[in-house]
């Protein structure tokens, strides 16, 4: 029971940065800009938020910096995909680089070490994950409430499907887009600033791991849509649990080498995603990475 | 009263008069048909009312107002609006959603009134015929439902002048007869109607006026009560006939192209409904239509690049689908109506373009001699007389005229062509360009080339065609030919513009 019970918590925190960057992820892409730079903004919150919080010694000034770093992250990656009119999948390549080179120079001038900060005391790290996860679901039940019942929603998803239906309403789709990636920015950070001032205590070099990565895949296999998005968020954050739960554990006489136990979430990943049905209900914005003119 | 009035509307491109001194007022609550044959002017005219396209010169008037319209956005908040051929809808939206989406009505917090919208929008309805299910997706409505949705955004914005670009291009019979019903019932309400169209048959029983462009120029105008079908035919296609191209006379040889009541089975667009040609060797047989008819369909069936049923050949060999290699190597020289995507690499060299095709012809063992490439493309641009400054210009930088002798020379000289597809082969080309391309086909036609000339100018079929078949809406709408004497302008014109019923 006990052994239940330690499985089902560690599901749900794992969970956490998952949910905050899908959710980024739901945003920026049903508003039709295309995004695989959630690692780099799960990163750059991350690293924000430490990198604040072990100056200040405040946590809570840590979570204000990520998210700002998310927001900020996501107005230029948003600026850069949406002005360029360039793929928005390069431009999102380009700013995880960005983001991976950026961060190990600003923690050698800042900290004379590459790639981390600090390690954080406790009473600079934030105190329980339990908040950062009703957030999550809070965000999830909002963004499925707002799809369909606001104006934000409705200009959202017509910006993702069918651009030109606003433009000749004098409504500005790439306007639509780009504050939808800085919310998306924001959202994000939340989950990247779980990874360094909660559930870690500071900031580690790639901490997200391809979280950023999962969390997109939550998000195709989800079908766009705030629910099923969430479910294979816990899914994919079950197979993690289970690879954790499976280290240095032996099947009879014999120990799973510990570099095979680790690639379990990875081989979900891609075996959910190979078994999707892309059904019409399920399928992509229908405008994703189509650049504006105007 | 007149509710709008053009004043002398002029509208150049270039050197190029899309718009020629373009007078005309329409009265208000009635149905006005604005006619022409493609590139006339009538689109140009209601952009220019619409603010899209702002006049070179000229006065717009709308109720006696005079009007500068900055953008489209002026011209909405003046009531007109416009439904364009190609609908801007969100289909993963619900009819009430498309409806309001940019005029949003709110309660608290942003959330959307659906209610107070349809509320709203129901005591606007000129018509019970206008109702749709409001809360369904549009993706799941008919192309007919998507119009009135369309038409629906511009009650629900209180246009009193509405302008709609072709609207029954992609309409069923029955849907075009239920879209003039609602048009006829929003002109009883007191809105002013226009509707851009070359469907004479429609004009006659659903408009009440007309006004007929003819290469910029007004063409002819009047009420539709009292006017005869062949005054507004006239008024389109004119009546001075092209001095015809000599040739030599012979009889026509062998058919070498045969089409048999072919159909085309395509959810959207349009449809081949049972076409029928045939052409001869030796002879020059023009596809007389306005674009959008089932031309492009056509060629698609020759080349063997789409699904049909009935039976095409080519040379005595039937056509099957994929078999476009064997089609094109049984001597097939295509001049696509899409220059720029179907027979050039833009970017890429006069050189690689003037030789694209018949890279095997060079190849040994898949290394291009290029050498060879090299001096037998240049002597068939030579034969051809294309003017270019280097063998290594991207093709993008000729002119359009040059580019499509590239594309005569390239087709004609690289393997022999029994039959020659001309779709469209002087659009966008210059006048000397033009006297070269219609002397090149007739000369193959007096070598015993069989040429299928398709073209929505009516002047260059009748100068160069023997015969020209009429098509309408996927089918052969009338025969002419020259020597029996039947190849006659009006009839022709009437032939496409109104189908095979006369």
């Amino acid at each position: 029971m006990e052994f239940v019970t330690a499985f089902i918590e560690s599901i749900l925190r794992l969970s956490i940065p998952l949910l905050f960057a899908a959710y980024g992820g739901l945003i920026s892409e049903r508003s039709g800009l295309a995004n695989v730079a959630l690692e780099g903004k799960l990163l750059i919150s991350a690293f924000a938020g430490a990198a604040v919080a072990a100056a200040t010694q405040n946590p809570w000034l840590g979570l204000a910096a990520g998210v700002g770093a998310g927001a900020a992250g996501g107005w230029l990656f948003g600026a850069l995909a949406l002005y360029s009119r360039a793929d928005h999948i390069v431009i999102g390549t380009a700013f995880n680089m960005l983001v991976a080179g950026l961060i190990p120079t600003v923690t050698r001038s800042w900290f004379g070490v590459t790639g981390s900060t600090p390690q954080l005391e406790r009473s600079a790290r934030l105190p329980s994950d339990i908040g950062f996860f009703v957030l999550a679901i809070v965000i999830g039940g909002l963004l499925y409430w707002a799809l369909r019942e606001t104006r934000w929603g409705l200009r959202l998803k017509a910006a993702g499907d069918e651009p030109e239906a606003l433009r000749v309403q004098g409504v500005s789709a790439r306007g639509v887009r780009l504050w939808a990636s800085v919310l998306a920015g924001a959202v994000v950070a939340f989950g990247g600033i779980d990874l360094s001032l909660c559930q870690g205590s500071g900031y580690i070099r790639d901490m997200a791991g391809g979280r950023g990565f999962i969390a997109l895949a939550a998000l195709i296999f989800g079908g766009w849509r705030p629910v099923q998005t969430g479910l294979a968020c816990l899914l994919f954050a079950a197979a993690d649990a289970a690879q954790m739960l499976l280290q240095g554990k032996s099947v009879f006489d014999w120990v799973i080498p510990n570099s095979i136990v680790q690639i379990v979430p990875y081989i979900a990943t891609l075996m959910v995603l190979a078994l999707r049905r892309a059904g019409p209900a399920a399928s992509a914005p229908r405008a994703i990475n189509r650049p504006l003119y105007k | 009263m007149a509710v709008v009035r053009f004043e002398a509307i002029s509208q150049k491109f270039g050197e190029f008069f899309a718009l020629n001194d373009v007078s005309a007022s329409f009265e208000s609550a009635k149905i006005h048909a604005v006619l022409g044959e493609n590139g006339a002017g009538k689109s140009t005219l209601m952009k220019v009312l619409f603010g899209l396209q702002k006049p070179t010169a000229g006065r717009i008037e709308v109720e006696g107002i005079d009007r500068k319209w900055k953008g489209p956005a002026d011209a909405i908040a003046a009531g007109l609006g416009m439904v364009q051929q190609h609908f801007t809808l969100v289909p993963t939206l619900s009819v009430i959603d498309n409806i309001m989406l940019g005029a949003e009505s709110l309660s608290s917090f942003g959330r959307l009134d659906r209610n107070a919208a349809i509320i709203a929008l129901e005591k606007k309805l000129p018509s019970e015929s206008l109702r749709l299910d409001w809360h369904k997706l549009v993706s799941e409505l008919s192309v007919g439902e998507q119009q009135r949705v369309e038409i629906l955004k511009l009650i629900a914005r209180d246009a009193k002048i509405m302008v709609l670009d072709e609207p029954t291009a992609v309409l069923t019979p029955s849907e075009i007869e239920e879209l003039f019903h609602i048009l006829q019932r929003l002109r009883d309400s007191g809105r002013t109607i226009f509707v851009i169209t070359h469907k004479l048959a429609e004009v006659f029983s659903f408009c009440d006026t007309w006004l007929a462009l003819r290469a910029g120029r007004v063409g002819g105008t009047g009420l539709i009560e009292g006017t005869a079908l062949n005054q507004v035919v006239r008024a389109m296609v004119g009546s001075d006939v092209p001095p015809l191209r000599e040739r030599a006379v012979r009889d026509p040889g062998e058919v070498f192209l045969k089409v048999c009541d072919v159909r085309t089975d395509d959810t959207y667009g349009v449809n081949l409904r049972g076409f029928n040609i045939e052409v001869r060797a030796g002879e020059v047989v023009g596809v007389a239509g306005v674009d959008g008819s089932g031309q492009s369909e056509l060629v698609d069936c020759i080349l063997g690049l789409r699904t049909f049923s009935g039976d095409v050949s080519v040379g005595g060999r039937p056509v099957r689908l994929g078999e476009t290699r064997e089609v094109r190597d049984t001597g097939v020289a295509l001049i696509s109506e899409d220059r720029h995507h179907q027979s050039l690499w833009l970017d890429e060299s006069v050189e690689m373009n003037a030789g694209l095709g018949f890279e095997t012809s060079f190849a040994n063992r898949g290394w291009l001699n290029v050498a060879a490439w090299s001096q037998t493309v240049t002597g068939w641009l030579a034969s051809f007389d294309v003017r270019i400054p280097t063998m290594q210009t991207p093709v993008a930088k000729l002119s359009g005229g040059n580019q499509q002798k590239l594309i005569f020379a390239r087709e004609l000289s690289g393997r022999k062509t029994p039959l020659i597809i001309c779709h469209q082969p002087t659009r966008g080309v210059d006048l000397a360009a033009i006297h070269s391309i219609h002397s090149e086909l007739i000369e193959r036609r007096d070598q015993g080339a069989a040429v299928l000339l398709i073209s929505s100018e009516l002047d260059e079929l009748l100068a160069l065609s023997d015969r020209i078949v009429a098509i309408s809406d996927g089918v052969a709408a009338g025969e002419f030919e020259r020597l029996s004497g039947t190849m006659n302008r009006e009839a022709i014109g009437r032939a496409m513009t109104c189908g095979a019923t006369t």
